[in-house]
């Protein structure tokens, strides 16, 4: 018996590593490295044209291209700016597609740092009744899709919108944010804020009290003992939530051009916009820049999350009730969550409401509609159930298959060895690369198929469906635990490995309960990414039954905002709901 | 022989779990005859006489299922009472362009005919196609019932390909309780959309990726030539005229009052009726006097091992009495000047003094150019 069990045990780490990197190249590298290799492989043989050819627009690389044409351009670029009274030359460089793009991402980032942090303070410092729900429910922006946002975001920002109709009402000048920069960036902070604060909040509460006591009882203030002793320690959650951020900002694409139309374009735009041209070199040439840079900025990152080393806190600080006597510290946490709901409930609010109402007044017609649907629809058309039922199966598949996933790249990359750093980089990859290549590359490569020894080899419908979606979502799974198993004192392991355990059995009943928080916020995320995910969905479940709720919503655009609504709402009950399960599950260890 | 057992899966969502994955031999002899998508352990049909009557169509997503009214249900219960075959719908996400990649990749088209082809949709296939015949069969149009009572302004296919279906036409949607609060009546002219009385006042579909942006594109161009459409879109946009994701997220936010007017289909008032919205706000502008004919046809793809089937359905859809209820079930206008609609119908679609649209010769070879030069002008803002 014993035997037996040794062997299962040392072929399961081997077996999922296959199984692991089966899945990633026929579901990721190979699809979309047919798409993008039209960049780098013209006719038969290598060739740098393309993406020289992208590097030397000034559409795309602005005053950079520029330059590299004619480098005056950096000095007589200069012209005369009125601050107030004083006039400043400064240089008006053009940035181009790719310059204006970093710009947004940037400016995203920073919006989402400003409103998941204070967040993250609430979560982290804070008691209060229904605390544990709201931490739970904080994954819910990220699986809306963009079409809902965008509904959402008009009936609040919009000329007509609740925000407007409140300044009117107090007598304040009305604000113009729709189809302008802010707007944009508010709403990527929309749907990555939550994920800065859940994955700042986690190590918030893992601080140890006992540090920050230390350097007050040293002579510190409170303020000094927070810079000093607590930010490093939240730094690399940060950071994380930054950089992933910074990567979603950047591949932005629909949400742009609903609320910021195309004089707002981002590079994602104009990679649709090519393949759309079925002009597949410069698109493949965009997204391979587009990944490059990211997986640039992965790799610093990684870099330097590999120089800390946080330890996991004995004795977190208590909480401190969020009702009570009204001072500086609760005031500010009250003006926050008056701020959290003008950005995080009224566009969520809006999308409820619009469900139920129509021409004249408040209606129920539209659910009524979802029903009809279900009772009604051809073998050929959408039924709301089913896409439910799909979205939920899908859901809890792909985190099946992504948490292990994950957690095993994780490990990966806790070992030491040459070239450790790439593979770490590479595993990023599905969020790196363009999601309009992924989708064109799961049409060409598995829809349509691969011709191998005489086979035309296809693949598609929900087993395809799950495995893209595990495929999007494991380095959430990666990039939680990672960071918490490099915490784990190596001798425990090694001790542990010399007494004869398997390195399974060390990973389950040693590593994985120390890092059960991360693996948890994980499966929330990988949850998330799977009911979210539309555009390899939409391919891969084509002319089958396949489809997600997302799909559905998209098919029941018209001409009445209604029908999508009421099962945009569907959706985000179905989601909530989920994410409540998932953390309960997760026995509260979770964030 | 060729294999459509992936038809099966649509609606048996459990077997369609079981199995994502298959592989098919593949006939060296003819490599245009190969392939499939099944989904389906249990589809192992291998052609034979059940098959031969199955008419697989393609189509768009909103013909079969809008959630609104679509006729693709009453059409496919009406064919397959009047024809002893089954017809099979096919909306692929992408439309038509799915069955060009198909064929530039090597891959069977398997669908034997695809309903509601735009001659901007026929232009690109017939420019990009890498090899091979066109993707499309011309027809006998002497064998097909009511042709002769086709629209001419519709035949838009000089290799008689594309056979029309319907029609409508791209116009301004505005609504008049916005535009009274400025105390003006509805846009008249394209020079009235760059005047001050309608600043911020017009949501655009993108042209990109959006057919009635894009034809909204042409009608520009057709009013101010090549040389000063870019002119006029730059006053446009001066103006406050914002292009938009798609024809949902524009109409999506004109629906909001995020602004009086946008570019849409001058059956509009038809779904506004439907759900007793406020017909202020549905008004039907054409610009000078004019209306895009946004033009639908049929055509049998090719490699159809169902010609004559293909055919039949092409003349079902031409009777009078289909077209009128397509018409009408699809919120469009028949491509045929003697379908009977209901006045009502009538009456709530208006149609232009003057319709424009491009011929084929117009926009062949020029699409892309067309739109790379505005996309660049638009986005380099």
């Amino acid at each position: 018996m014993r035997g037996t069990r040794d062997r299962v045990e040392s072929a399961a780490l081997p077996l999922a590593a296959v199984v692991t990197i089966s899945l990633l190249v026929v579901m990721f590298f190979y699809p979309v490295g047919r798409v993008l290799s039209e960049a780098v492989w013209i006719d038969g043989a290598p060739t740098a044209e393309p993406l020289l050819e992208v590097l030397a627009d000034p559409f795309f690389f602005g005053v950079l291209a520029e330059a590299a044409a004619d480098p005056s351009v950096l000095w007589t670029a200069f012209r005369p700016h009125q601050f107030g009274p004083v006039t400043v030359p400064l240089p008006d460089y053009r940035l181009g597609l790719f310059g204006f793009t970093a710009y947004q991402a940037l400016l995203s980032t920073l919006a989402s740092i400003a409103l998941g942090l204070p967040g993250a303070y609430v979560l982290a410092r804070f008691e209060f009744p229904g605390r544990e729900t709201v931490r739970s429910l904080t994954a819910v922006p990220f699986v809306m899709p963009s079409i809902m946002v965008a509904i959402g975001f008009i009936a609040t920002f919009g000329r007509n919108g609740v925000l407007n109709g409140v300044l009117t009402a107090v007598g304040l000048p009305r604000v113009e944010l729709l189809y302008t920069l802010p707007i944009i960036v508010l709403a990527h902070a929309f749907y990555d804020a939550p994920l800065i604060a859940r994955v700042t909040a986690t190590a918030w509460e893992s601080v140890d009290a006992g540090t920050a006591e230390t350097a007050r009882s040293l002579g510190a203030s409170p303020q000094r003992a927070f810079l000093d002793v607590v930010v490093p320690q939240l730094l690399p959650a940060i950071l994380t939530g930054a950089l992933l951020t910074f990567i979603f900002s950047f591949m932005s694409f629909a949400i742009v051009l609903a609320l910021g139309g195309l004089s707002l374009a981002t590079v994602e735009v104009w990679v649709y916009h090519r393949v759309q041209q079925l002009d597949y070199t410069t698109a493949s040439a965009l997204a391979t820049l587009e990944m490059v840079f990211s997986l640039l900025l992965t790799y610093a990152y990684l870099r330097y999350e590999a120089r800390q080393r946080a330890e996991s806190a004995a004795r977190p600080a208590p909480r401190k009730p969020l009702f009570g006597r009204l001072n500086l510290d609760r005031l500010a946490v009250w003006g926050y969550v008056g701020v959290a709901i003008v950005v995080f409930v009224t566009p969520i609010a809006s999308m409820l409401l619009a469900s139920v109402t129509g021409p004249t007044g408040f209606t129920l017609d539209y659910y009524r509609f979802l029903i009809d649907r279900q009772a009604t629809a051809a073998s050929f058309q959408i039924k709301p159930l089913t896409a439910v039922r799909n979205s939920l199966l899908y859901g809890a598949a792909s985190l099946a298959i992504a948490v292990p996933m994950g957690v095993l790249l994780a490990v990966a990359s806790t070992r030491e060895f040459r070239g450790r750093k790439l593979v770490d980089t590479l595993s990023m990859a599905p969020f790196a690369v363009s999601g309009v290549v992924v989708g064109l590359g799961l049409l060409q490569g598995l829809v349509f198929g691969t011709q191998a020894f005489g086979y035309r080899i296809t693949v598609s419908g929900a087993v395809a469906v799950v495995a893209a979606h595990a495929v999007g979502a494991y380095p959430f799974v990666t990039r939680n635990v990672a960071p918490l198993l490099a915490t784990i004192d190596r001798s425990v392991v090694e001790s542990a490995r010399t007494l004869g355990a398997s390195r399974v059995r060390v990973l389950l009943d040693i590593e994985l309960p120390q890092v059960f928080a991360g693996v948890v916020a994980g499966a929330a995320f990988a949850f998330a990414i799977s009911i979210g995910e539309f555009d390899s969905t939409v391919i891969l479940a084509s002319g089958s039954s396949a489809y997600t709720m997302p799909v559905a919503i998209e098919r029941f655009i018209g001409r009445r905002l209604g029908p999508a609504t009421a099962m945009g709402c569907v959706l985000l009950v179905v989601t909530a709901v989920s994410f409540l399960v998932i953390d309960r599950l997760g026995d509260g260890r979770g964030m | 022989m060729k294999r459509r057992s992936y038809l099966r899966t649509a609606g048996v969502g459990v077997a369609g779990l079981l199995a994502g994955c298959s592989a098919e031999p593949v006939d060296t002899d003819s490599p245009t005859d190969s392939g499939s998508e099944s989904t389906d352990v249990t589809g192992t049909t291998t052609g034979g006489t059940t098959e031969t009557s199955t008419l697989l169509v393609g189509t768009y997503s909103s013909f079969i299922d809008a959630p609104s009214t679509s006729p693709g249900a009453w059409v496919k219960e009406r064919f397959e009472a009047e024809h002893d075959a089954t017809l099979e719908w096919f909306a692929p996400d992408g439309g038509m362009e799915y069955f060009l990649q198909r064929r530039n990749q090597g891959v069977t088209v398997d669908t034997d005919l695809y309903a509601g082809l735009t001659p901007e949709n026929m232009v690109r296939v017939d420019d990009n196609l890498e090899s091979g015949d066109s993707l499309f069969k011309p027809v006998d149009t002497g064998a097909l019932s009511n042709y002769d009572n086709v629209v001419e302004e519709y035949l838009f296919d000089p290799q008689e390909r594309a056979i029309p279906m319907g029609a409508s036409y791209i116009s301004l949607v505005y609504n008049q309780n916005l535009l009274d609060k400025r105390g003006v009546d509805g846009p008249k002219t394209f020079e009235d959309l760059t005047n001050d009385a309608y600043r911020d006042g017009l949501l655009i579909p993108n042209p990109q990726n959006s057919e009635t942006g894009l034809e909204f594109l042409f009608w520009t161009i057709n009013e101010y030539g090549e040389d000063g459409y870019l002119d006029y879109w730059q006053r446009l946009l001066d103006n406050g005229a914002r292009i938009l994701e798609s024809w949902g997220a524009a109409y999506g936010a004109y629906s909001e009052g995020e602004a009086p007017a946008v570019v849409s289909y001058a059956t509009d008032q038809v779904f506004a009726d439907m759900s007793g919205a406020d017909m202020a706000e549905h008004q039907i502008g054409f610009l000078n006097g004019e209306g895009y004919a946004y033009l639908e046809a049929m055509a049998r793809f090719s490699d159809t091992d169902r010609p004559k089937l293909a055919e039949t359905f092409m003349s079902f859809m031409l009777e009078p009495e289909i077209q009128a209820e397509v018409a009408q079930r699809n919120v469009a206008l028949p491509a045929v000047d003697n379908a009977e609609l209901s006045q009502t119908f009538d009456e709530l679609t208006p149609e232009p003094e003057t319709a424009v649209s491009f011929s084929y010769d117009q926009i062949s070879g020029n699409v892309d150019t067309w739109l790379e030069e505005w996309s660049r002008q638009v986005a380099g803002q």
